[in-house]
């Protein structure tokens, strides 16, 4: 019990240190160096893993009400949403195709390992959803949890230069854009920089995860 | 107080949206179910923006705290690295590359298309909804 309090209090004081560092450092990105400092400070301190686990739980678990809560950039933003769902729809079943086949082309060329392949396809939607999918089409659900995990973070890292890169300025495709590649973590990333970003990240969040899981159906047979 | 009310909206919400994606079979995860239903809610004026604002705001804002320990849990698999580091790395860096660049050149292309179309009054009242 007191191992799990103290789980909480490090994950809190890992985020906290991250915030002030992004603070001073922007290009340093918060979620990378919180999750290096929590887990520095866990290893330090305890390295009881199964308590870190147990006390995560705790704040984890927040992450559902904090989804539910994307619904009020969503709501403000609505009428906007309405005027331009197709160019939405188009874009999100482009860029879940392109996830998907970037994976197979790979897996085809390369080789990589069956079960590590089938954990990768559902990696660019957000985690609730993955873990579904890569169950239901033959994957490890904790192996796609960390693939999940990690395109979030490489999407949030690489976003600005590619879409400056790409010339992608407007702020609905910036976040249909950063929704469909890196989930909620990218969405998370985007709340300090624009409301409207982070209302069509999160309809691009949903979208995504359901174009993707239709895209898979073949995969469950 | 706000505050707390806030919370408890959020927090119904997000049970309803649990308990409705288990018993009704939607292929769609309990928190992305409620925040539909919480979209749906403050459209049609049930929920008053005001009510959940405050909240909702803050747990928004600290989004990323709540991925901490979800990812502190899985960075023990950071060794199927060594297994087979070729394709795993190129697919977590070309992924979301390219997922983002097609994504984003496709609706970018898209809002130009429907912006050349549209009358410039229409468009207008668009753009103020972004103040």
């Amino acid at each position: 019990m007191l191992s799990q309090f103290f789980a909480i209090l490090v994950s809190i004081a890992g985020y906290k240190g991250a915030t002030m560092i992004n603070a001073r450092f922007q290009r340093l990105q918060p979620l990378l160096v919180a999750v290096i400092l929590v887990w520095t400070m866990w290893w330090v301190f305890s390295g009881d893993w199964e308590a870190f686990a147990a006390g995560g739980q705790w704040i984890s678990f927040w992450l559902g009400p904090a989804t539910v809560a994307l619904a009020i950039p969503l709501a403000k933003q609505i009428k906007e949403f309405a005027h331009i769902w197709r160019g939405v729809l188009l874009g999100v079943c482009a860029g879940c195709a392109v996830a998907i086949i970037v994976v197979i082309a790979i897996h085809w060329c390369l080789g990589s390992d069956e079960l590590v392949f089938k954990s990768m396809l559902s990696k660019s939607v957000t985690t609730p959803i993955a873990l579904e999918l890569s169950r239901s089409i033959g994957g490890e659900p904790a192996l796609a949890a960390f693939f999940t995990a990690l395109t979030g973070m490489v999407g949030v890292l690489i976003a600005r230069p590619v879409l400056k890169w790409g010339k992608i300025t407007d702020d609905w495709a910036i976040g249909i854009a950063i929704g469909t590649s890196a989930h909620a973590i990218g969405t998370a990333s985007l709340n300090r920089v624009s409301p409207v970003q982070t209302a069509a990240s999160s309809v691009a969040m949903i979208v995504a995860g359901v174009i993707t899981s239709i895209y898979l159906i073949p995969f469950s047979f | 107080m706000k505050f707390v009310k806030g919370i408890v909206i959020l927090l119904a919400f997000y049970g309803v949206g649990v308990a409705a994606s288990k018993w009704l079979h939607i292929p769609l995860p309990g928190n992305l179910v409620g925040m539909l239903l919480l979209t749906l809610g403050l459209c049609m004026g049930w929920i008053r923006m005001d009510w959940v604002e405050q909240a909702g705001t803050f747990l928004i804002r600290h989004m990323l705290l709540f991925f901490v320990p979800i990812i502190v849990g899985v960075a023990s698999y950071l060794n199927v690295f060594t297994q087979n580091p070729l394709p795993i790395i190129l697919s977590m860096v070309l992924g979301p590359f390219l997922v983002m660049l097609v994504t984003g050149v496709v609706v970018q292309w898209y809002l130009k298309h429907q912006k050349q179309k549209a009358e410039p009054s229409l468009q207008q009242e668009g753009r103020t909804l972004d103040a």
